[in-house]
């Protein structure tokens, strides 16, 4: 019996030692913004987590809203990079299974940073990514390690 | 099928009208097309070859939010039959709603994919997203897929990403379209952790009775697929025990789905039945993803639900990832005998080359 069972362990133990920690991923250029969250301050792994669509509910148990950088942002690559360690095309598919899924809702999607900033200042429980932003938001949320 | 028909067109008319008052409904279009080649022996006679393209399952799919705690989820799919007159048929296959109580937690009604194995649990009838192109040998067998009831859900709580879920639904008897004699439940608990980004650990345990050993459409489709053990009328207590690891990284792919199935009856008594599935994966780059799979099922000689078999495949094959919303597969498999695994009926001893072009709108 254990010799049948040892063609499943093998790859499944050889896969979880392969499965290393992702690298550490550069959100130098990003700027979270949120309205009426609950909370200002987010750990890095908190705010991944949320983007991820992880949660469903902010601290305020307001239910969360992602808005995302469409394929046409040219910030997309960055937030697909930073953010979810995958390529835009496969962030795109990951957003289609989850919600196939039925476990998150789908994420908005806009074309600007100006259009990002726009959505989430109307809609409480928003939350978006900003990439490359100069400029100054009240909605600015403070990540730290 | 007319009715059928209709509705499917009035969900999808319905669908985009709502799509252009709110924003927060999503309207996908699911579908696939295959071809399969398959020959019982690479030395058997030409005739024994087949080769087809296929029309694939079509699927529409709708979710939304009807407010800030309650959401819809439909799935409606459109897919080949051999008894129907123009060679299709439609079937709701999920249509569920669910309440977000609070933080992560949630109450679920209506048809459901049953939480066992991974599988079931996340790919449902998305082909775009199978990483094979067959589904598992279980949903032949012994898997209800689908469960009409209501399930208490959990996800990503604590460090660990724990989830649960617990479901009470009609039995796998139901049609969930006439009422049944008798009052018969089934029962499915399912837990699983996510320690990390792309991996999911989930063990459970499902139980059902099926009274005349009938079946709705929620056992491998219904009570005329093949597989189903038709001269045997007796009551089937059914309890399958199940577990799976995924791991779906940005390098390795891995998947392994085990079930240990239970059936008793007051003729044979207890069949216990086992199936693996092993898939494994190896993404070259961002389209590319080469992989091998390995499934089996044994079966008790006491099994009466099902017909008796023991089945076994091996495939090696590649998936091309051309884009977000369009991948092609291509698979080349065998049914048959592996040393070490006998009594594979000799029917089932085939090659097959099969291609699949799957994609959502």
């Amino acid at each position: 019996m254990c010799s049948k069972f040892k063609w499943f362990l093998l790859p499944l133990l050889a896969v979880l030692l392969g499965a290393s920690e992702p690298p550490a991923r550069d959100w130098s250029d990003l700027t979270v913004i949120g309205s009426e969250l609950g909370t200002e301050t987010f750990t890095y792994s908190q705010m991944a987590a949320y983007l991820r669509g992880n949660n469903l509910r902010w601290p305020n148990q307001k239910q969360v809203v992602l808005v995302l950088p469409s394929s046409d942002h040219p910030g997309a690559e960055k937030v697909a990079s930073a953010v979810y360690g995958k390529s835009v095309s496969q962030v795109k598919r990951y957003w289609l299974a989850q919600v196939f899924q039925g476990r998150a809702s789908p994420p908005v999607y806009k074309d600007s940073n100006e259009e990002i900033l726009k959505y989430v200042q109307a809609h409480p429980g928003a939350v978006g990514v900003l990439v490359s932003f100069n400029g100054r938001s009240e909605l600015s949320l403070e990540l730290v390690d | 099928m007319k009715a059928a028909q209709l509705s499917l067109v009035c969900l999808a008319l319905s669908s985009a009208g709502i799509l252009s008052a709110q924003r927060s409904i999503q309207v996908n279009a699911y579908g696939h097309f295959d071809y399969e080649w398959s020959r019982l022996e690479f030395n058997a006679p030409e005739e024994n070859s087949v080769g087809t393209i296929v029309i694939g399952e079509h699927d529409l799919f709708v979710t939304g939010n009807i407010n800030d705690r309650l959401s819809f989820l439909g799935e409606v799919t459109v897919t080949g039959s051999g008894t129907s007159s123009t060679g299709f048929q439609a079937s709701i296959e999920r249509a569920r709603l669910k309440y977000n109580y609070k933080g992560n937690h949630s109450i679920l009604f209506g048809k459901m994919h049953t939480a066992i194995n991974y599988w079931n649990d996340v790919y449902h009838h998305g082909r775009l997203f199978f990483p094979t192109i067959d589904r598992p040998l279980n949903f032949k067998f012994f898997l209800p897929v689908h469960a009409t009831g209501l399930r208490a859900q959990g996800q990503n709580l604590g460090k660990l990403n724990f989830g649960y879920d617990l479901q009470v639904a009609n039995s796998g008897a139901s049609s969930d379209v006439r009422h049944s004699d008798g009052l018969n439940f089934s029962y499915n608990a399912s837990v699983h952790i996510r320690p990390k980004d792309g991996m999911r650990i989930m063990v459970g345990y499902n139980y059902d009775v099926l009274p005349n050993n009938t079946v709705g459409m929620h056992f491998h489709a219904g009570d005329s697929h093949s597989s189903h053990n038709h001269d045997f009328s007796g009551e089937v207590r059914m309890s399958q025990l199940h577990s799976s690891i995924a791991y779906f990284g940005n390098k390795f792919e891995f998947l392994n789905e085990f079930a240990y199935i239970q059936t008793n009856t007051d003729t044979l008594g207890k069949a216990n039945n086992f199936t693996n599935y092993t898939y494994l994966g190896y993404r070259l780059n961002d389209k590319i993803v080469p992989y091998a799979m390995f499934d089996f099922i044994r079966m008790s000689a006491n099994e009466l639900h099902a017909k008796r078999c023991q089945a076994l495949k091996y495939a090696i094959g590649m998936r091309w990832e051309i884009d977000a919303q369009v991948n092609l597969k291509f698979q080349l498999e065998r049914y048959g005998r592996f040393e070490g695994i006998d009594d594979v009926a000799p029917g089932i001893r085939k090659y097959e080359v099969k291609f699949q072009l799957a994609y959502v709108l």
